[in-house]
């Protein structure tokens, strides 16, 4: 075995990998050569400096239950699915009831004014970034994945509470994904829906958040009425967060156009949460 | 065994910590790594059904959805092919080949500088040093974690190496690092 040769192995017998013949032939060269046993001991260093390197970086000390609870939301999906055909009815009778008791309150709600909770711009803003722009979330399967129907008959039967999933495609926006990582993060449920399209020819993406009560942006958000509706807008961390309310329920938009061009769509998009809001309205009277 | 939800938990989560140390230093970031992780368990829950209990366990199987998992996520993102060939990852870096093996360097110093050196290198590259160094994985089992031969395996590995070690020397030089002089 010539030094050259020798020298190819040497990162294989550091590693273990060398057959017991080729092993014994080098370890052999290697009591007579300093120069190469020096050079197999780099190789040992470099290996153990590299798993030391790598090694101590724990999980974030959420991320097991947060594991876990995707895993347990995934077990009840499927339980879901095999109910069928008879769980659908049943989630869908909720729904009806649930709409129903939205639309005429409760005595209690007559006199007592409805809890807001407090959501900061900040924390749609980070969900916006995280789950639409950077890693395109899609926790529920459809087909075809930019179908908003779709997307909304199979969120459905997994949600107690009014949500929207509007086709935008009339306004250049396809949808791109449905999640619920808001969830994770406040004791909200939240829907999140993103969509990728352009607007005034600029390249954007979108979020349509459906909460489950009342929030509001704080005292920081500046308030305006478009179209005889008020909303709040703040902006977060280079995103503007629009946000509204629905008898019992916000939803908020969120987006790096700008403000203007974000209430112009705030306008086009309530044309599209009519259209979405109306089939269910109906079936609630 | 029993495939149901308490045994998937009971096998997969005490692997958690190892997927997730892969799932950092592929993607480089710890939002995109718990997002990852997330992913990886997801599908496996999902596949489980179909998963043999082999000798080594159920970590390489985990490690290969993550793998896969990270290789769509990257041509997603990237809108770039699916996984890059094997010639085209040898053609862009030739040129690299070190004769002397590793830099005479105090290796005791140098765990930043090999973890960036490391997250620099192409993904296909990263996975396979990452199971090497951070699992310490024979070449046979990195091979069918990422589904690939032993050969491209070894040659990945020596590739990868070959890039970290240029790495280092260039540390060194622009340090002014001699032998031993790094301490």
């Amino acid at each position: 075995m010539t030094p050259d040769q020798a020298r190819k192995l040497l990162p294989l017998l550091a590693d273990g990998e060398l057959p017991e013949a080729d092993r014994r032939a080098l370890q052999a060269l290697l009591e007579r050569s300093p120069e190469l046993a020096e050079e197999l001991r780099r190789w040992e260093a470099l290996r153990r400096c590299a798993h030391r390197a790598l090694a101590a970086e724990p999980a974030p000390p959420a991320l097991t239950p947060r594991i876990r609870a995707a895993l347990s939301r995934e077990t009840a999906r499927r339980r879901l699915q095999v109910g069928g055909g008879l769980l659908a009815v049943a989630a869908a009778a909720l729904l009806f009831f649930w709409l129903r008791g939205a639309q005429r309150p409760a005595p209690s709600d007559l006199v007592r004014p409805p809890q807001v909770t407090l959501v900061r711009a900040d924390a749609f803003a980070q969900f916006h970034r995280r789950c639409a722009v950077t890693n395109h979330h899609r926790q529920y399967e459809y087909d075809p994945p930019s179908c908003s129907e779709s997307a909304f008959a199979a969120v459905a039967p997994q949600t107690c509470f009014r949500f929207l999933i509007p086709d935008l495609t009339a306004d250049g926006f396809e949808l791109d994904g449905v999640c619920r990582c808001f969830d994770r993060a406040v004791d909200l449920h939240v829907i999140h829906a993103h969509y990728v399209g352009e607007h005034d020819g600029q390249p954007v993406v979108l979020s349509v958040f459906s909460v489950d009560r009342l929030i509001s942006l704080g005292g920081a958000a500046h308030a305006s009425r478009i179209d005889g509706r008020d909303y709040e807008l703040e902006s977060a961390d280079g995103v503007n967060v629009l946000k509204w309310d629905e008898q019992q329920s916000s939803f908020a938009m969120c987006s790096a156009a700008d403000a203007d061009a974000l209430e112009r769509l705030a306008a086009d998009v309530q044309a599209a949460i009519r259209d979405q809001l109306a089939p269910a309205l109906a079936r609630g009277n | 065994m029993r495939k149901d939800e308490q045994s998937f938990e009971a096998l997969a989560v005490p692997h958690m910590q190892a997927i997730y140390r892969i799932a950092r230093r592929l993607s480089g970031d710890q939002h995109e790594a718990e997002d990852l992780v997330q992913e990886t368990y997801l599908k496996a829950h999902k596949a489980f059904a179909r998963f043999e209990l082999r000798k080594f366990g159920i970590r390489p199987w985990l490690l290969k959805i993550l793998h896969n998992t990270f290789l769509n996520r990257h041509a997603r993102l990237s809108r770039a092919p699916k996984a890059a060939d094997q010639r085209a990852l040898d053609q862009q870096h030739e040129g690299a080949e070190l004769s002397s093996g590793p830099p005479e360097l105090d290796y005791e110093q140098l765990d930043g500088e090999v973890r960036r050196a490391i997250e620099a290198l192409a993904p296909d590259f990263r996975t396979v040093i990452l199971l090497w160094a951070t699992m310490e994985h024979s070449y046979q089992e990195i091979a069918d974690i990422i589904g690939a031969p032993i050969g491209t395996v070894m040659s990945r590995l020596h590739r990868a190496r070959q890039q970290l070690m240029s790495a280092l020397e260039d540390y060194a030089r622009s340090n002014r690092l001699t032998t031993k002089d790094a301490s």
